[in-house]
C-alpha cells in the first residue's frame, strides 16, 4: 500500500537545482547531471506525486529496459542500456520511498544526514523505544493467536510512523540550509521506528518458518 | 479470456522472415520446449507427441549420452551413470551437496571446487548434464522448425540464487545456445495466461512442482508487469505428498525399513494413488515384499488430505510472506494462477481458493504453462513482435551483500529489488597503511555471513597507504536483467582507480566454460571415433566368424598351407580388433577379404558343381 501524504511543493530557493537540459524523448539521458526529479520530468515535491511518478517511470523503463533494446548483439551497447535502466529503477525506488526520498532531497540541498555519526539526545524517546522492543519480544510465540497479537502491535507502530511522516512537509518548509540538527534528530527517530517495523516482519517470517 | 495473443491479419511476418526463437522450461523432473508459430505459442513434441522430456541423462563409456526416456530405460541397470534431477545440483558447491540428502544419490566427487558426478564417461558436472538436456531439446526444435535457433529464453525458479542462475546460463552456453534472457518461472506463467490483456491489478502465481514451491506477486499497470515480491521453498513439492503417503503406508502396515528398491516401488505406488484422487475418493496401494508376501492398504481422500495439509499450509505461509513483503492484502489480489503438476491436487486448489477468497485459474495445462510463457517472451525479445508496450520487470529473490567486520552481512541490494539495478556503498580501511582489501560477496537474508550463501571472494589491491578510515572504497553491485551479479570496487579519495570486477559464480570461470565447449567438440570427435571403432570391431568379428565357418565346412577345397595361412590371418585380425587402431583393423579386414577371394571363388565353383550333380542337361 502506498502511503498517502498531503502534497507539498518545495519552494524553489530551497531545492538546490542543477543546471541541466530537460529530458526529451529523443534526447539521450544525461545521467551525470540530472537529479531524479529531472530524470522523470516531475516537479520536486514532498511527498512525490505518485501517479505522475509511476507514469514517468513506466515510460522511461519501456524506452530503456534491455528487453526493448534487444537484439543488437553489441555487448557494449547492452551494457549502456543496463546502466540506464538501472538508474531509472534506482531513481524510482528512491523517490517512492518516503524516507529515502527525504534523505535524497536533503542531499540535493547539500544537507548530509550522516546518521551513523549521530546519537539521539531525547531520553524520553529512547526509553519509549526500549519499551516497544520489550513488548515485541514478550509476545509469546507459543500462544494461540500470536499472529494477531503481532499484527496488532504492528498496526500501532505503523500509525506512529505515519504520524511522523505526516510532519515531514512541516519540517521542510521552515528549514534553512544549515539547519540540520533538527532534521537529523527527526530522521533518527523515524529510522528507529522503521527498524522496529522490520523486526516485526522478521518475527512474522520466523513464525512462518516454524 | 484470451489465452494467447493472435496476430492481426497482415501483421504477422511471413514465416521465412521470422527469427526462430524458443522458450525452454528446464525442469527438475522434466523439461519442455515451446515456440510461437502463427501467433500462437505451442510446445514442440517428440516423435510420440509427448511434450515432456524427462530431465534424465545416461552416460556410457563408448556412446554419446542418452537423454530422456532412453536414459530412464538404462537407469535400473546402471544407476550411477544415470543422472536424475541435475537441476538440484546446479550452482551448488561440493559442501552444499555433502550436507544435503542429494549426496546419497550419486557418487559425487569434487573437481576444481565443483561437484561432479562420477560416471563411466568420467567426471560430469551438473552444468554439463543440464546442457545435454538443452541440446536435445534444441535439436528437437531445429528439426521441427527447419532452421537454426536465433535465441532462447530459459526459465529458472524465482528463488534461484545468483550461482544457480549463472550455472543455468553456463549450461546454455555449453549447449551452443544464445540466451536472450533468463526469466522466472512464475513470470513466464503469467505471460502464458495472457494476464497482460486483463485490467490492471495484482496477480499471484502459485507454482507447486515435483520438488519445489515458488510464488510471485505481480502488479500489472498499463502494459508493465512488475514483480513485487517472490518467495519459495526449494525443498517442498509434490514428491513430499508421495513421501507422506509412503510413510503412512509403512506405519499402517507396520513396516520398519524397506530396501531402496521397495521404497522406490512404494513411492511410485504412492504417486499413482495421489494422482488417482483427482477423479476418485479412494485408492488401493499394494506392495509385494521381498519374501513374496503382499501388503495392501486402502487410502481415503480424507486421510490423504490430512497427510498433506501441513505441507500445503507451509506454501500458504510463503504466500502470506510474499504479500507482506509487497505490503499488500490478500483481498486486493485480482487473480490467482496455478502452475505445476502438483496444483492438480484438490486440496491445494481449495486451500488456495480459501486463502485468497477466489477460485484460482487452472485452464492452461500446468505442466506446459511455463514453457509457453517462455516462448512468448522469446518471440518478443528476438524481435518478432514490435509491440513495446509489454514490459516485464523482475526482481532479485534474495538480498545481496558483503561481509563486514565480525562476520556480519552488510546488505547492498535488498531482496525484491527491481532489476536491472546498480547500487554502490562506501567502505573504508581499518588499519593504517592498509593497501589491500578482501571483498566477500554473499546472498541471503540472515545477519551472519556463515548463514548466507557465499557467492565469491576477491581482493582489491593498490589502495594508496593512508591512515585507517581515510580510504574510501566504493563497492558497486550491478545486477543485470537476467538477475546476474557483477561486483566492482575502486578507491575514491586519491582518484586512483584500482578497480576489479568479479562475476561471482560457482567454480566455473569463463575460461573453464570455453575449455569445456572446446572439449565437447573434441568429445564429439572422440565419440565419432569410438563409434567407428566399435563398428570396425563388429565387422572384423563378423568377417572372422563367417570365414572360419566357411573354412570349417569346405576345407577340402584348400591346400593345408592355404588353410593355415587363412587361419593365421583370422587370428591376426582378431588380435587387432582387441586394440584401438581403427585403420589397422579396417586394413586387415580388406587384406583378408582380398586374400580369401580365391577360396571364395573355389567355394562358388564347388557349390555350382554340387548343385549340378545328378541333374540332366534338360533340367538346367
Amino acid at each position: 500500500m502506498r502511503r498517502e501524504f498531503y502534497s507539498l511543493i518545495l519552494c524553489k530557493p530551497f531545492l538546490h537545482t542543477i543546471e541541466t537540459s530537460k529530458l526529451r524523448c529523443t534526447q539521450k539521458v544525461n545521467t551525470k547531471n540530472q537529479n531524479y526529479f529531472e530524470l522523470f520530468d516531475i516537479h520536486p515535491s514532498y511527498p512525490v506525486e505518485a501517479t505522475q511518478l509511476d507514469k514517468a517511470y513506466r515510460e522511461l523503463q519501456i524506452r530503456f529496459h534491455p528487453d526493448n533494446l534487444k537484439p543488437t548483439g553489441d555487448e557494449s551497447a547492452s551494457l549502456e542500456d543496463v546502466t540506464l535502466s538501472s538508474l531509472v529503477n534506482d531513481a524510482y525506488q528512491t523517490l517512492q520511498d518516503p524516507v529515502r526520498c527525504l534523505i535524497y532531497i536533503l542531499s540535493l540541498n547539500e544537507i548530509d544526514v550522516n546518521l551513523e555519526a549521530n546519537t539521539i539526545a531525547d531520553p524520553e524517546f529512547l526509553m519509549q523505544q526500549m519499551e516497544l522492543r520489550e513488548q515485541l519480544e514478550n509476545i509469546d510465540e507459543q500462544s494461540e493467536n500470536v499472529e494477531a497479537e503481532i499484527e496488532h502491535f504492528a498496526s500501532t507502530i505503523n500509525q506512529s510512523v505515519e504520524a511522523l511522516l505526516a510532519t515531514i512537509p512541516h519540517y521542510l518548509t521552515g528549514l534553512k540550509v544549515n539547519d540540520t540538527v533538527k532534521v537529523r534528530e527527526f530522521l533518527m527517530k523515524l529510522q528507529f521506528l522503521i527498524k522496529l517495523q522490520q523486526e516485526i516482519d522478521t518475527k512474522l517470517d520466523q513464525l512462518d518458518d516454524l | 479470456m484470451a489465452l494467447l495473443q493472435i496476430s492481426e491479419p497482415g501483421q504477422a511476418p511471413a514465416p521465412h522472415q521470422r527469427k526462430l526463437a524458443v522458450g525452454i522450461d528446464l525442469g527438475t523432473t522434466h523439461s519442455l520446449i515451446a515456440t510461437v508459430r502463427s501467433g500462437k505459442a505451442d510446445t514442440l513434441d517428440d516423435e510420440n507427441n509427448n511434450p515432456l522430456l524427462p530431465s534424465v541423462v545416461h552416460y556410457s563409456s563408448i556412446e554419446e549420452p542418452l537423454i530422456g526416456f532412453d536414459a530412464i530405460e538404462k537407469s535400473s541397470s546402471s544407476a550411477q551413470n544415470t543422472i536424475f534431477s541435475a537441476k538440484r545440483f546446479l550452482g551448488k558447491s561440493f559442501s552444499d551437496i555433502q550436507s544435503s540428502d542429494l549426496s546419497s544419490l550419486y557418487k559425487i566427487k569434487e573437481h576444481n571446487n565443483v561437484p561432479c558426478f562420477e560416471t563411466t564417461a568420467g567426471l560430469i558436472t551438473p552444468v554439463e548434464t543440464s546442457s545435454e538436456i538443452l541440446k536435445k531439446l534444441a535439436k528437437r526444435a531445429e528439426n521441427a522448425l527447419e532452421g537454426s535457433l536465433q535465441g532462447v529464453v530459459i526459465t529458472v525458479p524465482a528463488y534461484f540464487d545468483d550461482a544457480q542462475r549463472q550455472a543455468t546460463k553456463d549450461a546454455a552456453q555449453l549447449a551452443g545456445l544464445n540466451v536472450l534472457r533468463l526469466i522466472n518461472e512464475p513470470t513466464a506463467a503469467a505471460l502464458a495466461y495472457g494476464l497482460e490483456t486483463q485490467s490492471d491489478g495484482l496477480f499471484i502465481i502459485y507454482d507447486l512442482g515435483g520438488g519445489t514451491f515458488d510464488v510471485s506477486l505481480l502488479e500489472l499497470s498499463k502494459g508493465v508487469f512488475k514483480v513485487l515480491s517472490t518467495g519459495g521453498d526449494s525443498a517442498l513439492g509434490g514428491d513430499d505428498f508421495d513421501l507422506a503417503i509412503a510413510n503412512w503406508f509403512k506405519a499402517e502396515s507396520k513396516l520398519e525399513t524397506l530396501s531402496s528398491r521397495l521404497l522406490r516401488e512404494l513411492l511410485q505406488e504412492s504417486k499413482r494413488a495421489k494422482e488417482s484422487f483427482t477423479s476418485q475418493d479412494t485408492a488401493l496401494l499394494s506392495l509385494t515384499l521381498e519374501d513374496g508376501s503382499k501388503v495392501s492398504q486402502e487410502l481415503h481422500i480424507e486421510v490423504f488430505n490430512q497427510l498433506i495439509e501441513s505441507l500445503i499450509v507451509r506454501t500458504l505461509r510463503i504466500c502470506r510472506r510474499a504479500c507482506r513483503d509487497a505490503k499488500i492484502d490478500f483481498k486486493q489480489i485480482q487473480e490467482v494462477v496455478m502452475v505445476g503438476g502438483s496444483t492438480r491436487t484438490q486440496l491445494v486448489q481449495s486451500k488456495v481458493a480459501e486463502l485468497f477468497g477466489k477460485s484460482p485459474l487452472t485452464n492452461v495445462d500446468p505442466d506446459r504453462v511455463v514453457a509457453l510463457g517462455a516462448a512468448i517472451q522469446a518471440d518478443r525479445l528476438v524481435g518478432n513482435k514490435t509491440n513495446k508496450d509489454l514490459l516485464l520487470l523482475d526482481v532479485i529473490p534474495l538480498s545481496l551483500g558483503i561481509e563486514t567486520m565480525g562476520g556480519l552481512v552488510e546488505k547492498i541490494i535488498p531482496r525484491n529489488t527491481t532489476i536491472p539495478i546498480t547500487r554502490a556503498q562506501e567502505f573504508t580501511t581499518y588499519q593504517d597503511g592498509q593497501t589491500a582489501m578482501s571483498i566477500h560477496v554473499v546472498q541471503g537474508e540472515r545477519e551472519l555471513v556463515s548463514d548466507c550463501r557465499s557467492l565469491g571472494r576477491f581482493e582489491l589491491h593498490g589502495i594508496p597507504p593512508m591512515v585507517a578510515g581515510a580510504a574510501r572504497i566504493k563497492v558497486t553491485f550491478q545486477v543485470d536483467a537476467d538477475g546476474l551479479l557483477t561486483v566492482s570496487a575502486n578507491e575514491e579519495v586519491t582518484g586512483k582507480e584500482s578497480r576489479i570486477e568479479v562475476k561471482p559464480s560457482y567454480g566455473l570461470s569463463p575460461d573453464v566454460i570455453a575449455e569445456m565447449i572446446k572439449a565437447s567438440h573434441e568429445q564429439a570427435k572422440a565419440d565419432m571415433e569410438n563409434r567407428n571403432l566399435v563398428e570396425q570391431r563388429v565387422e572384423a568379428e563378423r568377417f572372422a566368424l563367417a570365414l572360419g565357418a566357411a573354412i570349417e565346412s569346405d576345407q577340402h577345397l584348400l591346400k593345408p598351407s592355404e588353410k593355415s595361412n587363412l587361419e593365421a590371418q583370422i587370428s591376426h585380425l582378431r588380435n587387432l580388433a582387441q586394440g584401438e587402431d581403427i585403420k589397422a583393423i579396417k586394413d586387415a579386414i580388406k587384406q583378408l577379404d582380398a586374400n580369401s577371394k580365391h577360396f571364395a571363388a573355389l567355394r562358388m565353383d564347388d557349390g555350382i558343381k554340387s548343385a549340378l550333380v545328378g541333374q540332366s542337361v534338360d533340367n538346367i
